[in-house]
């Protein structure tokens, strides 16, 4: 039996090629790669009284230069500047957070605020890993720890703040590779947002650019919380709204009536614009101690500008 | 007499040296295939996404009129729980509300953090009135609805081409009905309802709310990226 084996295999290779072309177009069109992504086994769900513990991204070298140094090693002026920089903040917080608070002590307005000042601590830490080869990423949490600790010993605030008054000159610049990221691709809302934050913040300091420090981030984090205050106060007065129009449709099928209309608690609106004085407070200390602005007015400023809450791009972690 | 002929035909090649010998090459062609594919696949990338979600809003609320005063006006009761997530923190803040017999006015109580959703953590979408004695001032309401957030926990990519987001992304919760009578008596039953495409961002959070009301969802939910087909 004779068997041409040319032609099997030019079968064969007009199959590898096809599969191959097809195997070219599952790749290209499927976000994951053609395969299905994990599961919820693999969900990381907050759940109702948890908290979002976003997977931090590798730090890559474009971002911070390798460590040179060993660990342990003193670390140096711009670190120590940053650092206490980042210690006054949270002391400033939890002053005013214990002179003004009136709330109990599970209030949970309160917890957020606390947190406010753990997130922006950490904030502050990985801005001078980016600038502190010497300084650990991974060491984030326990460098809140220590703050903390540090935050009861008066003379460790006392170093703290000659540190920083004794430092040169203004907060030193780091990459910021957020920032690039954070106009692209986005939706018009949130571009739109990003640009009107960063054009308030250009007419404050024309002479810097809010880009090259952590301004931007702080910035665009204050308008968003104030936005988020602001909405989540309309939610629950559009909720009684609601409610009252409801129950007067009703009572009117029945030929009841109509309820006299009931007045919203005054003690709403305070709580609202309790917090929101506090990160007004909070974010002012901010623009004012580090960035060398006029900390009040820009603070008023950006209360005006509505950021969506969806538009969490150039938070650092 | 086809047939057997054919069937014959079949089985001497099966027995042949040449069969024997191609079955090799067809592993080749398969391994080549594979290869190729590979290469293909690591030359194009791959992005690798880990979705998350959690709560939102949570509001729920249970009021009405229970009767006359002898002035006219009516008597009220009512409650309010209402939560939300804080965007940047991840933790929520809480407000419990209670209405005034006398006036209606909703007054707050606390903003303590409480138990959200039923006994197992259930959250429903669900308006619920009812008006026990027709023609008399009793009027029973109950309200409760939320909304979920979700994002990108992490975003992989590796490769020269690797696919941007946004992500298809869909969330799936096995549901109960809650469509009640005024005697409190209803027929349950269960299923399964999925959420509209949810089209996830690298960064930054995208809003959720389940398509259909009158039901309780389990929570968390199962949440994938892919197709509304994949689970």
């Amino acid at each position: 039996m004779i068997i041409d084996s040319r032609r099997p295999f030019l079968r064969w290779l007009v199959l590898v090629l096809v599969l191959s072309g097809a195997a070219f177009l599952v790749v290209w069109r499927h976000p994951s790669g053609g395969l299905p992504e994990a599961p919820p086994s693999s969900l990381e769900v907050p759940g109702r009284v948890g908290k979002w513990h976003g997977v931090p991204p590798p730090v890559s070298a474009d971002v911070r230069e390798p460590s040179a140094e060993e660990p342990g090693a003193p670390v140096s002026v711009t670190a120590r500047f940053l650092n206490a920089q980042a210690l006054l903040s949270l002391e400033h917080l939890q002053a005013r957070l214990n002179e003004t608070w009136p709330g109990s002590a599970t209030d949970s307005d309160a917890t957020i605020l606390w947190s406010y000042g753990r997130v922006l601590f950490l904030n502050d830490y990985r801005y001078a890993c980016r600038l502190c080869p010497e300084l650990d990423p991974q060491a984030a949490e326990t460098a809140y720890t220590n703050a903390i600790q540090a935050l009861r010993d008066p003379r460790g605030l006392d170093t703290a703040r000659r540190v920083v008054a004794e430092h040169p000159g203004p907060r030193p610049s780091a990459p910021m590779p957020e920032y690039e990221r954070a106009f692209q691709d986005l939706p018009p809302e949130t571009t739109a947002a990003y640009q009107r934050v960063l054009d308030l913040l250009q007419s404050h300091s024309p002479a810097v650019d809010p880009l090259t420090t952590d301004l931007f981030n702080d910035a665009v984090i204050y308008a968003m919380s104030l936005t988020e205050l602001a909405d989540s106060q309309e939610q629950i007065i559009a909720g009684f709204t609601s409610m009252a129009r409801s129950e007067a449709a009703t009572l009117e099928q029945l030929g009841q009536p109509p309820p006299e209309p009931a007045a919203i608690d005054p003690s709403l609106e305070h709580q609202f614009d309790m917090r929101a004085a506090l990160y007004r407070d909070l974010f002012a200390y901010r623009f004012t101690h580090r960035h060398g602005l006029d900390g009040d007015r820009l603070a008023a400023e950006l209360a005006q500008l509505p950021v969506p809450s969806t538009a969490l791009w150039v938070h650092l972690r | 007499m086809k047939k057997p002929t054919s069937v014959l035909a079949a089985l001497l090649l099966l027995s042949s040296p040449a069969w024997a010998a191609t079955i090799p090459l067809i592993n080749a062609y398969v391994g080549i295939t594979k290869t190729l594919y590979n290469v293909v696949n690591r030359f194009l990338g791959s992005t690798t996404v880990q979705p998350a979600h959690a709560l939102n809003i949570s509001e729920e609320s249970t009021y009405g009129i229970y009767g006359t005063h002898p002035d006219g006006a009516y008597y009220y009761f009512g409650w309010k729980t209402w939560v939300r997530r804080n965007t940047l923190t991840g933790d929520f803040s809480y407000r419990t509300y209670e209405r005034d017999s006398r006036t209606g006015n909703w007054v707050w109580v606390h903003n303590d953090p409480f138990w959200v959703g039923d006994d197992q953590g259930r959250l429903a979408l669900r308006t619920y009135t009812c008006v026990p004695t027709p023609g008399a001032p009793y009027v029973y309401n109950e309200l409760e609805s939320f909304s979920l957030c979700a994002w990108a926990a992490s975003v992989v990519k590796s490769g020269t081409f690797p696919p941007a987001g946004p992500f298809e992304s869909y969330l799936k919760s096995s549901v109960e009905s809650r469509q009640y009578n005024c005697a409190d008596a209803y027929t349950a039953f269960y299923g399964t309802i999925r959420s509209d495409r949810i089209d996830l961002q690298e960064s930054g959070i995208t809003y959720v709310t389940m398509p259909t009301t009158q039901r309780a969802y389990a929570f968390p939910m199962t949440q994938w990226i892919g197709k509304w087909y994949d689970y």
